[in-house]
This record gives structure tokens, sequence and C-alpha cells, in this order.
């Protein structure tokens, strides 16, 4: 990992509060594909993916399938709105996330998307850990990332 | 959060998982007035991988169809998917995750959630309908990450009493 300075004259007028970025650079590891059950959390799954497979750093690539009922968080992130849209049977449409190291060191994954309720409306934002369970399955599939200068511990 | 009991007996081990040493990415162009899922079964079989996982995003479609999630009145499940909302074009895809596995014969399936935007702005999503789902003008873009060692296998599942796609080695399909 490279902490870079920001170049002033190509950064953006938007981005004057930034005072530097911070990069990662590594490639693809390992596949895991996945089949979340009903009644299991999912990004609480996924962190449980990831510490039996023991990926320090990794994707979440898509997932498809459903929720009991879904708890989406957007807004400030220090003082997020949640909206709970009830089932069962909300749909994910799309999902992407990351996971790494928490403060604890064990896999946290950070997972945003959108979804649908049962009359189709759509609603997108971050899945709140604990609060979005399976109902009939969720396929998912995590790749590992491997920084440059190889896994980390 | 409530949790469900399922009609069947729940299976012992909850989340599945499958390693595969490897990921390649592909891009493909769907052009206009094809059938997606046809168009995408065939060019997945071209593709050195047993499984993936596709993001479809940026297009229209000339015509598409989906399912929302309802109440079973017959009890075998507790929920199951209603008639087909067919909607006609332009509709605008906003994205979409799909996972690619087979059946237990070979056959190449598609599972595939995604949200889009008809012609007055309302936007909706649900489970994509193989049957009415055709590409308009322009096509639409797909990413694949495809997974070469482990495939997404339909079994039937006890518990849900539906046949789900499971992880599995490629060796034990």
């Amino acid at each position: 990992m490279s902490t870079l300075p920001v170049n002033a004259s190509t950064a953006a007028a938007g981005d004057q509060t930034i005072q530097n970025v911070t990069q990662r650079e590594g490639r693809i590891g390992r596949v895991i594909s996945a089949r979340i059950g009903p009644n299991e959390d999912l990004v609480t799954a996924v962190e449980i993916l990831c510490t039996e497979h023991s990926i320090v750093r990794g994707f979440v690539r898509g997932a498809v399938g459903s929720l009991i009922d879904a708890c989406i968080a957007f807004g400030p992130v220090n003082a997020p709105t949640r909206k709970t849209l009830l089932g069962p049977g909300v749909e994910i449409l799309s999902l992407f996330g990351d996971v790494g190291p928490g403060t604890d060191q064990r896999p946290f994954a950070r997972l945003h998307g959108s979804v649908a309720d049962t009359t189709g409306a759509v609603t997108g934002g971050r899945f709140e850990q604990g609060k979005n369970l399976a109902f009939i399955t969720i396929e998912v599939v995590i790749t590992e990332w491997i920084d440059q200068e190889g896994r980390l511990p | 959060m409530r949790t469900l009991n399922h009609p069947g007996p729940a299976s012992a081990q909850r989340i599945l998982s499958v390693v595969a040493p490897r990921l390649r990415e592909f891009h493909v162009h769907v052009p206009a007035n094809q059938p997606l899922f046809g168009f995408l079964r065939r060019h997945l079989a071209t593709l050195p991988c047993d499984s993936a996982m596709l993001t479809v995003y940026g297009g229209v479609f000339e015509s598409l169809a989906y399912h929302l999630i309802e109440p079973d009145p017959t009890g075998h499940h507790i929920t199951r998917y209603g008639a087909p909302i067919a909607l006609n074009g332009p509709i605008r895809l906003i994205n979409a995750n799909m996972t690619y596995g087979h059946s237990a014969s070979g056959e190449a399936l598609l599972h595939c959630h995604g949200a889009f935007v008809d012609a007055k702005g309302v936007v909706q999503g649900g489970h994509l309908s193989e049957s009415g789902t055709v590409t308009g003008c322009g096509g639409v873009s797909v990413w694949i990450s495809a997974i070469e060692g482990s495939d997404f296998c339909a079994r039937y599942d006890g518990e849900t009493r539906y046949t789900l796609l499971h992880p599995t080695h490629k060796e034990a399909r």
C-alpha cells in the first residue's frame, strides 16, 4: 500500500479538501463460490467465508438471491438513514463490495447494492450487518485480492 | 430481524462454498434484437470456464419480462414466483447480476436479477424471465467473471423444496 500526494495541477476543484490518495496495487487470487442458506445474514456470511478461506482482502463480485426482509442504509456515514423493506422475498438485484481487516483484524465486509421489494420497488444502499437474512438462497462470488508485495498476514 | 422456517428440514450446513484457483475476466457486447439468455448461454459455452458471475449493464431492452415473489397459496413453499410481468421497450437496464451454472444433465442455467427503468422513468426490479427479454437498440454490455474449476450445480434443496444452485467442485459434478 502506498500513499500518494495529490497532483495539485490535476486535482478537481471538488477535491481540494483531499490531502492524499491511498492506493493499493495487486492481483486477483483465489475465487470463492458460495451459497448462503436461509436465515443466515448476508454480510456476516461473507465475513465467515473469508475467515474460513483465510482471505484477508477480497472483493464480492456479485450476488443473486433473496432476503426475508432487507435493511439498507444510505445518507451520512456517521448518521445513516436505515430503510427496512418487508418480505418475505426481497430480491437482491445487484451487489458489489469489499472485505478487509476490521479494527479487530478479522474480515470486515462493506456491501452495497440494490434490492426490490415484493412490489418491484427498488432501493439501493449499504447492506446493514445482521439485518439481511437470506430467504431461499443467495449465490455469491468472492475474489481474493493479493497485494503486490504478497498476501498480507 | 425475524427468521422463517421453511417447510422442509433445515440442513446442518448453512453456508456452502468451494474454492477455485483462477478467475478470468471477459467482456461481451450483446447486440440488438437478441434474446439475452439465449445469446449468453451460447457465448458462455465458448469460454474456458465452468461457472461465472456476470454483471449486465449499460443498455436497452426492446422487451423485458420479470417475476415478483408472492405467497404460495398451496403451502408447498412459503412463496413462489408470480406470473411474468411483460414490459415493452425501450426499457433501460440499470444493472443486473447473473449466476451461470449447470443442471444435473449439464444444461447451462442462468439466474438473473436486475433493476431497470421504463420510458416514463419508473424504476422496477425483480427476477428476469428468459422468455420475453430481448435486447433493444444498441444492445447491452456484460462483464463476465469466469470461474475455472468450480461450478454452480442445480440440486434439489429439501429445506426450501426448490431446485437451487449449489457451489460444486468441477470433479464432483
